[in-house]
């Protein structure tokens, strides 16, 4: 067992630790010469701090909103609870920059011209992350066990119940969601791009394009490496390992919950965003689109696009959640290697996409490695490079949600290894699992920079086609591709919500 | 008193319980016991307000708390329910967990359960910190601060040493003995319900069997 | 536990992986990376393929990443290179990736005919055609008399700042304009050229195509463009009209900014590189280019239904000497 966990943890050094080390031994000797960039003084700091202030606001307003909608949903089964549901996932698979442009499409129709600047890039922003907030607040919630709510309903009001039970209990999944939005944000630069905010990726991304030099970017991302420690460090390490069993998969209680008229304000305001976050893109979308005849012709002309697509975000999210699920335990083993391991974790969300491309070819551009040069295999080592953190993350969650004892009882009383994992660990962890497999999809299917790095000639994925006709200035047939991709990321996202309904 | 009037209630096609008619007075206590997976927990669920009946009704002191689509809020009910796990919060202390459902933060009756069930050590402790028996007295602690009127126990001493189990008997009687309400307590220990009461009812299947 | 099955799984991934590998085809390929259009490109690229029986695997740029993804992916793949052939929509990033070696020396017999000035000195890159740095104003928010004539109009206070639109100049052809301002007026007087449109506030964008968008919907009166971005909104039917700044005698003349072809050092098929270097460089493919609006004029023969315009003499050496000062001016004005 321990060998088979040493090969999952080299296979993760290799795949996804191992461009960003790439890029690090041959930037580090640089360090006399470059080690000024990693501290932005004067415009640069002010870059960095709007950078961080955007992050931030990001992330909170996503919290606040995704966990009000969040409370909404939960214990609403159902049509209208199902409905809603699929409704909230419905832009995710959407970029943000796609987003941005339908909400400039949509105020200029309604010439309201008023969003620029950081404020812009921050409403698009928190509008495009909503979807994956509320997903992982609903989460959070449903990880509550349902006899702690009980216990706490015949001693007080629901709203401290709300406050003090639920509330703390549901936080540090929420949080660590918040956190990884806010990661999200922090590299973003096509946003503020087109709202004209100025944001410190932006720079480094004009850095890389000017010089094309690899160490000089590197260098100047530190600082955003730092900001990305710190906010994990704050998220993860902020609470008590408190182990709750699972209790999704509970037959629903009947308790009704009453909540004060504040919150149900609240509650309404934040669905009301919700919905505008569905209807501009969409809305925007199915008009430029104009016909269905448009849609199948784009098909027709994008089958191995969405095919590619499909495939690549696939294997990425398998790859990533198995990797993610050994590398998550071992982020819980306490030892001189812990920090080293939350490093290797951490580092890669905190570097500009098409760093980690430069990184991923200088890795694996090698002679022995010809076969795989020429592959869909290297986006998908590019998607997983990128997001098996994240997966890992989500995972080393629920980990820590787990009740120990229950995975004890199932090594001692599993007669193989296969049982106890299949029996208990997999339905014990499938919230976290699934969760982490679904984000990872989706952001692999909306992955440009990284992808664009290491797409095999002759190849392209929906993303690429979208942003290549987003140039020509073609909006029908960007629409269109958009109409695609949503369908093509959804649908089997849609599948997978309904076979574990069933299961339940 | 405490009275349930031909109560129902199903979990899909299992009848947890069915056509349950009871009547415990003020003052009086009475055991349920019976075979695993009998009902008698749904029963005291009902009661507490964390089911709603499909069909019949609840009162409590003469008044109707559940019928079927509506109910009293729990904690309006002025009973107390200990679980049969201790279900303590995870992230408060022994003492906010205890402090939970007070309306005055210094009230005495605090000062006095963690007299009465010797925690004023463990006030600190959160509850992973706790052995199992301590658990126990903690979730006992949480419920008689409150002062409920009646109480709803489900077997609150199961694990435990006889010398605890002793002791604690004697802290839920005099609970009870000074509330002045019912009583209603879910065991399968016979030392346990001849220390309760005399009057033990048997169920099966969802239904008593005075 | 969960370990292992989990690493299992992992190689089943990897497995899968590899096991979808194609083997590789045994006709010959040729690889390109190009920053135009695909919806140009292909075409071009496709006709090559008929042509010559040489498969054409493509890479296209996007635009969010600018032409900078493509670059920055060559200088990665310097060592054991990918492509064989760049095919670009400007002219700057060729010249960084010659200074980094990553470039072939290849004179191709198409080349004889351009220009001397669009033919690098060491054979490294070949130019042609050329997209120009035009005007593009609403028709009906401008009468003609007020149509602005000189880059100098955007220091006007005729012109409300705020109805005038100009994509970032950190990036892009508009990166390349100010290189070539710097150039051709001098550093110092291109920075305060430059200092000036950022006092004044005009509107910086993400990218042309939403200078483009702007001024056809009306919400500026007129902006910087690339003459392929003006084409587009033209066979839209925009009330758009296309203006050459600059253009009177004497005047600095318009920047044209040209299409460059090059060879990549070391590549798997230099044999086929070589074919669709000749190919894109032919005389019927430039003409093919401008007939579709890709490219504004054709560097050889006759432009007919193109107006004749007057470019700004800076030569693409110049430019690209002036590029890193002028960019890291740029970031330090406009990014803030």
């Amino acid at each position: 067992m321990k060998a088979f966990s040493r090969i999952g943890e080299a296979v993760y050094l290799l795949v996804v630790a191992g461009p960003v080390l790439m890029l690090a031994l041959t930037s580090l000797p640089r360090a006399p010469e470059l080690w000024e960039l990693a501290f932005p003084r004067g415009q640069s700091l002010n870059l960095l701090s709007n950078s961080l202030v955007l992050a931030t606001a990001v992330a909170l307003s996503d919290l606040v909103c995704g966990t009000l909608i969040a409370v909404f949903l939960w214990r609403r089964s159902g049509r209208l609870g199902g409905g809603l549901r699929l409704l909230v996932l419905l832009t995710a698979p959407l970029p943000p920059y796609i987003h941005a442009l339908a909400w400039i499409f949509a105020f200029d129709t309604v010439n309201f011209r008023a969003l620029t600047g950081l404020v812009g890039a921050w409403w698009v922003e928190v509008m495009a992350y909503l979807p994956l907030s509320t997903c992982l607040a609903l989460l959070a919630l449903e990880m509550v066990q349902p006899d702690l709510l009980e216990a706490g309903k015949l001693l007080a009001p629901d709203q401290r119940v709300l406050t003090r039970i639920l509330g703390p209990l549901a936080t540090p999944f929420a949080a660590a969601g918040a956190g990884l939005i806010f990661l999200l944000c922090l590299l973003e630069y096509g946003v503020p791009s087109i709202f004209g905010a100025a944001t410190y990726p932006l720079e480094i991304y004009a850095e890389f394009s000017s010089s094309g030099d690899p160490a000089r970017v590197f260098f100047m991302a530190l600082p955003l490496f730092a900001a990305a420690a710190l906010v994990l460090l704050a998220t993860f390490a902020g609470y008590r390992g408190s182990a709750l069993n699972r209790a999704w998969s509970r037959p629903g209680v009947d308790l009704p919950f009453h909540w004060p008229a504040w919150l149900r304000w609240a509650q309404g305001a934040a669905l009301l965003l919700l919905a505008a976050q569905v209807i501009v893109p969409v809305a925007t979308i199915l008009t430029l689109t104009k016909s269905l005849a448009m849609l199948g012709q784009v098909l027709a002309f994008s089958t191995a696009e969405t095919r590619v697509s499909f495939q690549v975000s696939l294997l990425a999210s398998l790859l990533s959640l198995s990797l993610g699920a050994v590398v998550a335990h071992r982020l819980r083993q306490p030892g001189p290697m812990q920090a080293l391991w939350w490093a290797v974790v951490v580092l890669p969300l905190a570097l500009p996409a098409s760093l980690v491309g430069a990184g991923l070819i200088d890795l694996w551009n090698r002679p022995s490695m010809l076969a795989l040069q020429r592959t869909w295999a290297m986006p998908v080592l590019a998607a997983t490079a990128r997001f098996a953190p994240v997966a890992t993350l989500v995972i080393l969650v629920q980990l820590s949600r787990t009740d120990p004892r229950l995975l004890e009882a199932a090594a001692i009383l599993a007669p193989s290894r296969i049982r106890a994992w299949v029996g208990v660990r997999i339905p014990l962890l499938l919230p976290g699992l699934l969760a982490s497999a679904g984000l990872v999809f989706i952001l692999t299917a909306g992955e440009l920079a990284t992808t664009l790095m290491v797409v095999p000639p002759g190849g392209s994925t929906l993303v690429l086609k979208v942003y290549n006709y987003l140039h020509y200035g073609s909006t029908e047939t960007v629409a269109a591709l958009c109409l695609l991709l949503t369908l093509a990321t959804l649908l089997p996202g849609a599948v997978v919500v309904r076979l574990v309904r069933r299961r339940k | 008193m405490i009275e349930l009037r031909q109560v129902s209630k199903s979990y899909g096609p299992v009848g947890a319980a069915r056509d349950v008619t009871l009547t415990v007075a003020d003052g009086q206590a009475i055991v349920l016991f019976g075979p695993s997976g009998c009902g008698k927990t749904t029963v005291l669920r009902l009661i507490a307000g964390l089911e709603a009946p499909d069909c019949g009704e609840v009162l409590i002191d003469g008044e109707v708390a559940s019928r079927p689509g509506w109910l009293k809020a729990p904690r309006e009910r002025k009973v107390g329910f200990v679980f049969q796990t201790p279900a303590l919060w995870p992230h408060m202390t022994v003492a906010e967990n205890i402090r939970f459902g007070l309306k005055d933060r210094k009230s005495e009756a605090f000062e006095q359960v963690l007299g009465v069930l010797d925690l004023v050590g463990l006030k600190n402790r959160f509850p992973d910190e706790l052995s199992g028996g301590e658990a126990r007295r903690v979730a006992l602690a949480r419920t008689l601060a409150a002062r409920p009127r009646h109480l709803l126990l489900d077997e609150p001493l199961s694990n435990l040493d006889l010398d605890s189990r002793e002791s604690l008997l004697r802290v839920i009687l005099q609970a009870h003995h000074e509330s002045g309400g019912a009583l209603i307590y879910v065991t399968h220990d016979t030392d346990e319900s001849e220390a309760i009461s005399p009057k033990r009812i048997r169920m099966q299947n969802g239904r008593l069997l005075q | 536990m969960h370990a292992k099955i989990a690493s299992l799984t992992a190689w089943l991934g990897l497995f899968l992986l590899l096991s979808g590998c194609a083997p590789r085809p045994q006709s010959p390929e040729v690889v390109v990376y190009t920053s135009v259009d695909q919806v140009f490109s292909e075409p071009v690229l496709k006709e090559f393929e008929k042509s010559s029986g040489v498969r054409v695997l493509a890479v296209y740029d996007v635009e969010a990443a600018k032409t900078t993804g493509l670059v920055n992916r060559l200088l990665a793949e310097k060592k054991r290179p990918a492509a064989d052939v760049f095919w670009s929509g400007e002219i700057a990033q060729t010249l960084l990736l010659k200074e980094q070696g990553v470039l072939a020396r290849y004179v191709s017999p198409s080349a004889s005919t351009l220009p001397e000035h669009y033919r690098d000195k060491e054979g490294c890159w070949t130019a042609f055609g050329g997209r120009v740095r035009v005007f593009l104003v609403n028709t009906k928010l401008l009468s003609k008399e007020r149509y602005p004539t000189s880059i100098e109009d955007l220091r006007k206070k005729d012109y409300p700042a705020d109805k005038i639109a100009l994509a970032s100049p950190l990036f892009g052809t508009t990166a390349t304009h100010a290189a070539a301002l710097y150039a051709a007026l001098g550093e110092e007087e291109g920075r305060a050229y430059y200092r000036d449109l950022q006092a004044r506030g005009l509107r910086i964008v993400d990218g042309n195509s939403t200078v483009r968008d702007l001024v056809a919907s009306g919400q500026v009166w007129f902006g910087l463009v690339d003459t392929d971005d003006a084409a587009v909104a033209l066979k839209r039917g925009d009330p758009v009209a296309i203006v050459f700044p600059d253009q009177e005698k004497g005047g600095l003349g318009a920047l044209s900014i040209p299409n460059t072809v090059a060879l990549v050092k070391g590549s798997p098929h230099p044999t086929e590189g070589k074919r669709l270097v000749d190919f894109l460089l032919s005389r019927s493919v430039e003409e093919r280019l401008r007939d579709e609006g890709w490219l504004y004029r054709s560097t050889r023969g006759a432009n007919d239904n193109v107006v004749e315009v007057v470019t700004m003499k800076t030569s693409p050496g110049q430019v690209f000497e002036m590029l890193k000062i002028s960019r890291s001016d740029m970031t330090r004005l406009f990014l803030r």
